[in-house]
């Protein structure tokens, strides 16, 4: 049994106070409480960047390690060794810019790393640039009149790149955040959990719209596997198939019932509907929390070790170098 | 725990050459510097073993050892995250320490050719070929010459400043506008009046005969 002192470490935590950084690290430290793997056990990987100054307030093993490297030095870890659990912290100009190829071939080989993004939608340790998950015509240092550009959407990123596990969370829900990073720990390959953090210096209430508590459970759809898609203060809310299309009804309204809505799905191999709901935002719907996607495939790190097995099987007599090279074609010059 | 960096170019990498097949089993042992079990409980990522300066390693998943590295300065005891700027200078000295004591087990830089000469030339990298060549033609036209090809460049083999000061004339051939023959009048002032220089930019090796006429004018 362990509690979640047992994974804090004595470092002094360096955000600034009122950053969404430390909702997540105080939830981590439940969450790997819960999840009850002993520290010791455990290693976290980072990048550079605010958010990835996490691992030196963890009291697992941890290395923050080159900007946008976090996945490729985790994927390593893991694969050397199989039974240590592992997280990546990043945020979203580490994971999505400097990053970028490295997430997308972790998620795309399914390596049994738990990544936790955190978006903030700015670059922050910088002191203010856009990033890229800045909406279009953010205004910032690096682009005075607004950007020109539209910003990646991690969920459409993390499924076009067929990611296995894909959650959201935000910063001031630590309770439902607890709840998604045990799942995100349970899943075996890359879970992405998208944590939307605020920037209370560069950035600040950058997710308000969804975030503040009048207006949260309206804005807001939290999903749960094999429950139905309803959401609102008065829970009368609720989302269904419209062609191709979600659309956002009113239980109660038209002839709608709630065996009308739709049921949420999180183990359904085809990423469609996920997708649908992974891009969901205001303020026409709901923006979706929770577990998105989560399905079962094949971890890089297993096949990897179940192909050595196969291989020495088949090849009893080599067991080093010098084994190897005896099988080559080679001759003696004299 | 040391990084290294190898230099190579293409000439090295697309050559090809019969070598023997090494004996894996005549090769020094790797023995990594994991930290001993008596450190247990006092043991920090950043403690060095005094003779090396080297750190000792934990592997993730052993018990009792957790600790967090990276890129940020680090307290010289604790390993906590530092930015007192006396800790600084001396994590800073700590390294510098670290690399140049490597040079202790390098092996001596070697004199090829005719090591009672005047002239010595210098190399290093994929030109050694050339140079060779370059030396032994001089040697047989009775014009005595020495080389001396560099595997090691930081640290420098411990012998350097005892061979290099030998020779009244050393002639660097690189094929860069210099920068060995830079560094060597850096790092080894005494003999920094007797480098000269022949270089080449243009992609492509060393011709012997260019060495040849190189080393000639450099005379």
């Amino acid at each position: 049994m362990y509690i979640a002192n047992d994974y804090k470490s004595s470092g002094k935590v360096k955000w600034c106070p009122g950053c969404g950084d430390h909702a997540v690290l105080a939830t981590l430290h439940k969450a790997m409480a819960e999840i009850g793997v002993a520290p010791d056990k455990m290693a976290v990987i980072s990048g550079i960047g605010c958010s990835s100054r996490l691992p030196y307030y963890m009291n697992t093993y941890g290395f923050h390690t080159i900007h946008g490297r976090a996945s490729a030095i985790a994927t390593g870890v893991k694969t050397a060794n199989p039974d240590l659990t592992v997280w990546q912290v990043t945020g979203d100009g580490d994971c999505l810019a400097i990053g970028g190829n490295h997430f997308i071939h972790a998620l795309r080989r399914n390596i049994d790393v738990n990544i936790i993004l955190m978006n903030n939608r700015i670059y922050g340790l910088t002191k203010g640039q856009y990033s890229p998950t800045s909406p279009k015509g953010f205004v910032s240092k690096s682009s005075p009149y607004g950007t020109v550009e539209e910003p990646f959407r991690p969920a459409e990123l993390a499924f076009g790149a067929r990611g296995t596990f894909f959650a959201r969370i935000l910063d001031v829900d630590l309770k439902n955040s607890q709840e998604v990073l045990v799942k995100a720990a349970q899943h075996k390959g890359a879970s992405v959990v998208e944590a939307l953090v605020n920037c209370v210096i560069f950035n600040d209430g950058t997710h308000k719209d969804i975030s503040e508590k009048e207006v949260r459970d309206d804005r807001c759809i939290y999903l749960r596997h094999g429950e139905k898609m309803i959401f609102g203060k008065n829970r009368d809310k609720g989302l269904m198939m419209d062609g191709f299309s979600l659309k956002v009804v009113t239980i109660g309204e038209n002839g709608i019932t709630e065996a009308d809505i739709l049921t949420h799905d999180a183990h359904c191999q085809d990423s469609t509907l996920h997708f649908l709901l992974g891009t969901m935002s205001g303020p026409d719907y709901p923006v979706a929390l929770g577990v998105i996607r989560d399905v079962e495939a094949p971890t890089y790190e297993m096949e990897v070790a179940k192909q050595i097995e196969e291989i020495e099987a088949k090849r009893p007599n080599i067991h080093c170098l010098n084994d190897f090279f005896k099988t080559l074609e080679s001759w003696e010059i004299k | 725990m040391t990084p290294v960096i190898l230099l190579t170019d293409a000439f090295l990498a697309n050559g090809s050459s019969a070598w023997r097949i090494p004996d894996m089993n005549t090769f020094p042992t790797i023995n990594p510097p994991y930290a001993p079990e008596e450190m247990r409980g006092q043991w920090a990522p950043y403690l060095r073993n005094d003779s090396n300066m080297v750190r000792y390693w934990a592997l993730p998943g052993r018990e009792g050892f957790a600790h967090r590295i990276g890129g940020l300065e680090k307290d010289t005891k604790t390993g906590a995250i530092s930015t007192d700027p006396a800790n600084h200078q001396l994590m800073c000295e700590l390294r510098a320490k670290k690399v140049a004591a490597i040079a202790k087990e390098l092996p001596q830089l070697e004199v090829l050719g005719e090591p009672e000469a005047d002239t010595l030339v210098v190399g290093w990298g994929g030109t050694f070929g050339h140079l060779y060549a370059a030396v032994e033609s001089l040697n047989q036209e009775g014009k005595k010459t020495a080389l001396a090809h560099f595997n090691f460049i930081n640290p420098l083999p411990a012998n350097t400043e005892e061979v290099l000061s030998r020779y009244k004339t050393i002639v660097v051939c690189e094929l860069n506008s210099g920068q060995f023959a830079s560094y060597l009048r850096a790092q080894i002032p005494s003999v920094a009046t007797r480098i000269c220089q022949v270089n080449k930019i243009e992609a492509q090796p060393f011709t012997v005969k260019e060495v040849i006429d190189g080393i000639n004018n450099s005379l």
